[in-house]
């Protein structure tokens, strides 16, 4: 009896996937290659087609490690969690996560902090454009009202926090450094990464300026945002950070919620 | 947001180069503009970008066609329509001269294998495969062009040859057809398919673009298999199949297919070169 195509489709994928042709060979015709060998195209082509692009999104972690165990890695990831879009540019959002489960990368707790920089590097490369907010507007209003204003920040814009000096790592291992000279101890880094003027890029963000920008992107009114700033630098001056940040387009808008408790 | 371009966007029967990110700067310097190049729709379903700056770059030099890897038209799954819509929206913004996608199919129970895969050519895959293309026409309101595919395996209850499967397709939903000339040189030496039955298969007026591209010949269980690895000049053989293509059909768009270990632009361009002067009915360069 033949298959319908479902059938065939479901079990073909399972089978890919699972790395077990058996129960789909006798479907295929040899001509003078056994059916399992043209089935094992078919999962290497997968694996290779998505570990390439775990690799082009993880570039850093490939150094880290070495071709050969990213490979090994990204070809369980692979299997652990198979693709879901037929637009390969999402794959891979959580293979730090699954780094920092592995055994094997116990030992090497900058490896998944490493992943999920290079994963914010990878989604802000693709987000979405938005013009800077524009600051005359913002002038106009009444002084008392900026404390319950709240801003959007760019589409690309990411915070990461790290008790590594995963900005460090990551610099040390771009095409061309040596890979040498960081300090694993040099202490907690906060980042900043976004695509602002066309170009991405990561700055590295003081702890209060890092407190402001963490409550404004989680949607914090003005007045909040400094306060929580402030609680995490005493004597830190918000102004010349939101200056900063306005003036490179980092806020896209600007609104109120209505029948705000917050003063 | 989208400059007014300077070209219709109409593609007409000359060469044209597949694009990807490592040319993006050099094709945008290279003087005179490709005759019109290629890329792969998902590469940019990103919201924002370089890659969607650069095509419209691109497009203001030079007509363009979006060619999909992912939509997985001989899916059972229900066609995904945030897939569909992307790319609707893409052929709005950028006015492509072609959009094709491949007669494969590449995810079931929502999981994906991001490949071409082959059909069953039987009744079932046929009804399925032009209903799912007219569906694809409706939403985009135009022709979608469909490519034969390198194939690694044949099914054994296949009972339709591909030319013929692929004719009945166009009848069925008016689509026009993409031929691969390299993928049909693939399959002659691995599936022993008889190219000319191929050609005599195909309704001429419905080939719309050709590709040419270069493959690898591998060793599997101790024989030889061509892999599709678009990382290389075309050989021999298929320009001399492309030719007969030529002959059969006439000069039709006709795209050198990179992918993978990237020359310098100017590798492709050569190519191109050779196959322009073959539309053009002239000697080849290299052999003048």
């Amino acid at each position: 009896m033949n298959p319908r195509l479902r059938e065939l489709q479901l079990a073909f994928v399972a089978a890919v996937y699972r790395g077990d042709t058996a129960a789909l060979e006798p479907l295929v015709r040899a001509r003078g290659l056994p059916p399992a060998a043209r089935l094992a195209v078919y999962r290497n082509d997968t694996v290779l087609n998505l570990s390439g692009a775990l690799a082009a999104a993880y570039p850093v972690v490939q150094r880290l490690v070495g071709e050969g165990f990213f490979a090994f890695a990204a070809g369980r990831y692979v299997e652990a969690q198979p693709s879901t879009s037929g637009d390969l540019h999402g794959y891979g959002a959580g293979f730090a996560a699954w780094l920092e489960a592995l055994p094997q990368t116990e030992s090497l707790a900058y490896l998944a902090e490493v992943a999920r920089l290079e994963w914010a590097l990878h989604e802000a490369y693709f987000a979405a454009e938005a013009p800077p907010l524009v600051l005359d507007a913002l002038a106009r209003l009444p002084v008392q009202a900026h404390a319950r204003l709240r801003v959007r920040l760019h589409p690309s814009a990411r915070l990461l926090a790290s008790s590594l000096p995963v900005l460090a790592i990551w610099q040390a291992n771009q095409p061309g450094a040596d890979g040498g000279g960081v300090d694993l101890g040099a202490g907690v880094e906060r980042l900043l990464v976004s695509r602002l003027a066309g170009e991405v890029g990561v700055a590295r963000l003081g702890v209060g300026e890092f407190a402001l920008l963490a409550a404004l992107a989680d949607g914090a009114a003005l007045a909040r945002a400094c306060a929580e700033a402030l609680e995490a630098e005493p004597g830190f001056d918000p102004g010349p950070a939101l200056g900063i940040w306005l003036a490179r387009g980092l806020a896209v808008d600007a609104y109120f919620v209505n029948n705000d408790e917050e003063d | 947001m989208y400059a007014r371009t300077p070209n219709s966007g109409a593609i007409a029967a000359v060469a044209g180069i597949g694009l990807r990110a490592g040319h993006y700067e050099a094709v945008l310097e290279a003087r005179p503009a490709p005759g019109w190049v290629e890329v792969h729709s998902e590469n940019f379903f990103g919201a924002g970008g370089r890659p969607l700056a650069v095509l419209e770059r691109v497009r203001a030099r030079c007509p363009i066609s979006l060619h999909g890897v992912g939509l997985s038209l001989g899916s059972t799954d229900p066609l995904d329509r945030g897939h569909l819509d992307t790319l609707a929206a893409l052929c709005r913004r950028f006015e492509p001269g072609l959009v094709s996608e491949h007669l494969s199919w590449g995810s079931a129970g929502d999981v994906h294998l991001n490949g071409l895969l082959p059909l069953p050519y039987t009744e079932e895959a046929l009804a399925h495969v032009s209903a799912r293309i007219e569906q694809v026409q409706q939403t985009l309101g135009r022709q979608l062009l469909v490519e034969n595919i390198s194939r690694y395996l044949d099914w054994r209850h296949s009972t339709i040859a591909e030319g013929e499967f692929i004719a009945e397709l166009v009848r069925r939903s008016g689509c026009a057809v993409l031929l691969d000339v390299n993928n049909l040189y693939v399959n002659a030496c691995n599936h022993g398919q008889d190219p000319a039955a191929f050609f005599e298969a195909l309704p001429a007026a419905a080939v719309a673009e050709i590709h040419l591209a270069g493959h690898t010949v591998k060793t599997v269980a101790g024989q030889p298999l061509l892999l599709d690895t678009h990382d290389r000049p075309v050989c021999p053989e298929v320009w001399a199949l492309y030719r007969e293509a030529l002959v059969r059909f006439g000069p039709r768009p006709t795209l050198i297919e990179w992918d993978s270990a990237l020359p310098p632009l100017a590798v492709l361009l050569h190519e191109a070169a050779l196959a322009d002067a073959l539309l053009e009915n002239r000697d080849e360069p290299a052999l003048a």
